[in-house]
């Protein structure tokens, strides 16, 4: 694969959507070619590097309101060899070489991607426009079954050949569109390569928490949850998901995140993450949450109860999100989900929470 | 044989599994073995810094079982509710070297991994006896139950673990401190006489064999123990200094318990006290709850009846003279404060309308502004910054303003100033050199400053103008279309591993 196909075929529908074409994964000489053509490249000379400039910065601008200016670095180029090593270890014709030679693809995947946590805002956000796609990318795997056999091709049409004289030769088709990481069969190596892109991108990780694999982890991505920014787009990316959804996932990390580092400062502000997202979800609701009351619903599953209990924990010691008044209305929906959520977590665990979040605030009930 | 479970499966032959709603097969059931009782103790000790063991607890069994080749090994089995818990303690088993099972009655089938990241499901189900049988990747085992072990039993039992260094308490907020008989008045004497607050209960022995050796206890309670106290007292023969790790429990100090003890409360009754000693490798069960009086109340106190420090006054009470002195605007050499409104002589009118063309409308939202015959007077919610015009003033009080580099003279509270000028939210009250009297405008007669200095715009019907061209939008989700590998498409990877970038 040239460096210019790699950008063309590969980088631009990573960052921007359509047909990823995966071939055969990119070594250590190939990764340079791809670097050298890329990095450093004047944009008006490389015309898939302004296709992907113009799709980061679309992605950017979702996030932040003024994106900062994304150039076509190092990191973003490493995070593209990466994921597509990894893209390549479920290729169809993978299986034919030696699983020595499949790992050292993974190792070489995972050491592109282990870019370790990024240190700026812009890296952060950077990082985050060239893997943003990462729990969506897709494959459309094609059975045919025929009088004499079967064959599957997996992100390929099947040849013409086969498909002729259906009737006499009893063709039978069935597509299935697969979500790569969820129902793909990622191997092992593949999903450690997807854990070093997370660490790497944990923007992407805050905003992707309903997966499988890895749990989400909140003790990483909190520290990027003090820019206001990209707190609200978070914030308002898990209410367009709905919070019945992120409450599991948020409950586990949350409890995780208590039992590493009980009464530390980023419990606080994890409580206070999860405690605006009430708020949030109360004030944008005229009537009480339906999800909440009912019966045999996702909060009252057992996973969900940590989510509800922090905002209980919260509102009994008077913390309340700064910047938000409490009209009379919304004070009364507030409190009567803060007794709602206590009665479905339980006061004990209510308690274990309000324990880490410190002494009350004046005023409190 | 196991098989992996695949997404959407919702048919097991393991009996107790099926899938939770991130379909992962889970059982009601979580089975973990151990080699040996260390490997298990370390899993309690992590899993309880982690998590809760009071949520695992009521379900939780510890049994030694059998293999029919007479080989022990320890299976605990603990009700789950979620893949979430599962998983946890499946991590935290697996971290050290146990195996993790998931199912119902004695079928445990091997928890996922991420070789199958939705679990495992066996081909056939075995019918070998035993009272658990275990299907791992690699075998099918059936167990035999030795006997059961009791995990308050294992608790009680478990050596306390030095900490090495000066002992720490960390946050405690209070301490006890367990003295024996003799020692108690005289520990109490030391504590109030040195002002430490306290409050104490004495114990009874608790009734046991008669050639036991029964030791009453004093166990006072201590907040805010000076660390010298607290060093003299580690030393000090016949006391022990416990910290509280719960309601009724208390590890003594310089020591910790291998399992994190808040962590399984209900181990622990509520009718009784524990004090977990290291250095006596014991945990003393006392007859509770204990009822802690003021320490004080235990100290016989001296009295001089010589001495009376109480002084009669012969001073008499009469009208005070009228005392009045008029407010002062001064110099101040109090760093200023934040910069809230302005005075502008109508010549600066011209400028103030030139900097609302200029300044944004994010900056000009707040400004509120009055006209009055002598000044224009510019009143900010937030700071008066953006505007660099006229007399700088800054607000003292609610509604009381006096320029930057001044205050009132007597230096006075200024909500007093406030409330004698009669200053507040609905009239603002201006002090100024170079005005003879105060200056007071009434709130109603600020307006925005965007509306204010906003002239009379004509307006002008539009016409509906050609159709909009929307932007282009996202293709959607990336899709991987299966390119040609070719025979030599892992060359550079086949020799070593290629250098990282």
């Amino acid at each position: 694969m040239t460096p210019d196909h790699f950008l063309a075929q590969v980088m631009l529908p990573l960052c921007q959507g359509g047909p990823v074409e995966v071939a055969a994964p990119l070594d250590s000489a190939a990764y340079d070619e791809v670097r050298r053509l890329a990095v450093g490249a004047e944009l008006a000379e490389l015309a898939p590097a302004v296709a992907i400039a113009r799709a980061r910065r679309r992605v950017a601008a979702e996030v932040v309101l003024a994106p900062p200016t994304l150039a076509l670095d190092e990191e973003a180029v490493r995070l593209a060899v990466g994921l597509y090593d990894a893209l390549f270890l479920t290729h169809p014709d993978a299986r034919r070489h030696r699983i020595g030679v499949r790992q050292r693809v993974a190792e070489f995947a995972g050491e592109c991607a282990a870019l370790g946590a990024p240190a700026t805002r812009s890296q952060l956000i950077g990082r985050h426009t060239v893997v943003h796609n990462l729990f969506r990318v897709g494959r459309t795997d094609h059975r045919v079954s025929f009088w004499v056999g079967k064959r599957e091709f997996r992100g390929r049409k099947p040849p013409q050949r086969l498909l002729r004289w259906p009737g006499v030769r009893r063709v039978q088709v069935q597509t299935v569109r697969l979500n790569w990481y969820r129902q793909a069969g990622v191997p092992a190596p593949a999903r450690q390569v997807v854990r070093h892109i997370l660490e790497a991108s944990p923007l992407t990780d805050l905003l992707n928490p309903v997966r499988l694999d890895p749990p989400l982890a909140l003790a990483v991505g909190l520290k990027y949850l003090s820019d206001p920014e990209i707190a609200r787009f978070v914030a308002y990316e898990y209410l367009k998901l709905g919070l019945p959804q992120v409450a599991a996932p948020l409950s586990a990390a949350l409890a995780e995140l208590v039992g590493e580092r009980p009464g530390g400062p980023e419990v606080r502000a994890a409580l206070a993450f999860v405690c605006h997202l009430h708020v949030l979800e109360a004030m944008v609701e005229s009537a009480e949450a339906q999800w909440l009351s009912a019966e045999g619903g996702p909060a009252r599953a057992p996973e969900a109860r940590d989510f509800l209990a922090a905002f209980a924990a919260a509102w009994g010691r008077g913390h309340v999100p700064p910047g938000i008044e409490l009209e009379a209305g919304l004070s009364e929906r507030l409190a009567r989900r803060a007794d709602l959520c206590e009665r479905i977590a339980g006061a004990a665990r209510v308690e274990a929470l309000a324990a880490a979040l410190g002494p009350p605030a004046p005023g409190a009930c | 044989m196991l098989e992996r479970v695949a997404l959407n499966q919702t048919r097991f032959h393991a009996p107790g599994l099926a899938p939770d709603g991130r379909g992962v097969a889970l059982g009601p059931k979580l089975a973990l073995l151990f080699a040996s009782l260390d490997r298990l103790v370390g899993f309690f000790r992590i899993y309880s810094e982690q998590a809760s063991l009071d949520d695992v607890l009521p379900s939780l069994h510890i049994h030694r079982v059998r293999t029919p080749v007479a080989a022990h090994e320890l299976l605990v089995v603990l009700a789950v509710d979620s893949s979430y818990a599962a998983d946890r303690a499946a991590r935290v088993a697996r971290l050290l070297g146990g195996l993790c099972f998931t199912g119902a009655g004695k079928h445990f089938v091997q928890y996922r991994d991420e070789s199958s990241p939705l679990g495992y499901d066996v081909a056939e189900v075995t019918q070998q006896s035993g009272d658990f049988v275990l299907y791992g990747d690699a075998f099918t085992q059936a167990y035999a139950r030795a006997e059961e072990v009791s995990f308050a039993q294992l608790l009680f039992r478990l050596q306390l673990i030095q900490v090495p260094g000066p002992p720490e308490v960390g946050d405690a907020e209070f301490l006890y401190v367990a003295a024996r008989r003799g020692l108690g008045q005289a520990l109490l004497r030391y504590l109030w006489r040195n002002r430490v607050a306290c409050e104490a209960a004495f114990c009874d022995p608790p009734e046991g064999s008669a050639f036991r050796e029964q030791n009453a206890l004093w166990i006072v309670r201590v907040r805010g123990l000076p660390a010298r106290m607290l060093r003299l007292f580690v030393r000090t023969p016949g006391l022990s200094v416990y910290r509280p790790v719960g309601a009724n429990v208390a590890i003594e100090v310089g020591y910790r318990h291998p399992i994190a003890l808040e962590s399984c409360a209900q181990v622990f009754a509520a009718g009784k006290f524990y004090l977990f000693s290291g250095q006596r490798d014991a945990a003393e069960v006392l007859a509770g709850p204990l009822d802690f009086v003021p320490g004080d109340a235990f100290v016989q106190p001296t009295w001089d009846l010589a001495r009376d420090r109480r002084v009669l006054s012969d001073a008499r009470s009469r009208k005070p003279a009228p005392l009045e002195v008029p407010l002062k605007l001064v110099p101040s050499f109090a760093p200023p404060r934040r910069v809230s409104a302005a005075l502008l002589p109508w010549a600066q009118a011209s400028w103030l309308k030139k900097l609302v063309y200029a300044l944004p409308p994010t900056l000009l939202r707040g400004h509120r502004v009055a006209a009055t015959a002598e000044l224009l007077v510019v009143v900010a919610d937030s700071s008066l910054d953006v505007i660099p015009l006229g007399t700088p003033m800054q607000e003292l009080a609610p509604g009381l303003y006096v320029p930057v580099g001044y205050e009132l003279a007597p230096r006075t509270s200024p909500e007093v100033l406030a409330q004698h000028a009669g200053a507040g939210p609905e009239r603002l009250i201006f002090f100024a050199p170079f005005l003879e009297r105060p200056l007071a405008v009434e709130a109603s007669a600020l307006a925005p400053l965007e509306r204010r200095t906003l002239a009379e715009i004509e307006i002008q019907r539009a016409e509906p103008a050609e159709e909009l061209v929307l932007a282009e939008e996202p293709s959607g989700e990336p899709e991987i279309v299966s390119g040609k590998v070719g025979r030599f498409a892992l060359w550079g990877f086949k020799s070593e591993k290629p250098e990282p970038p």
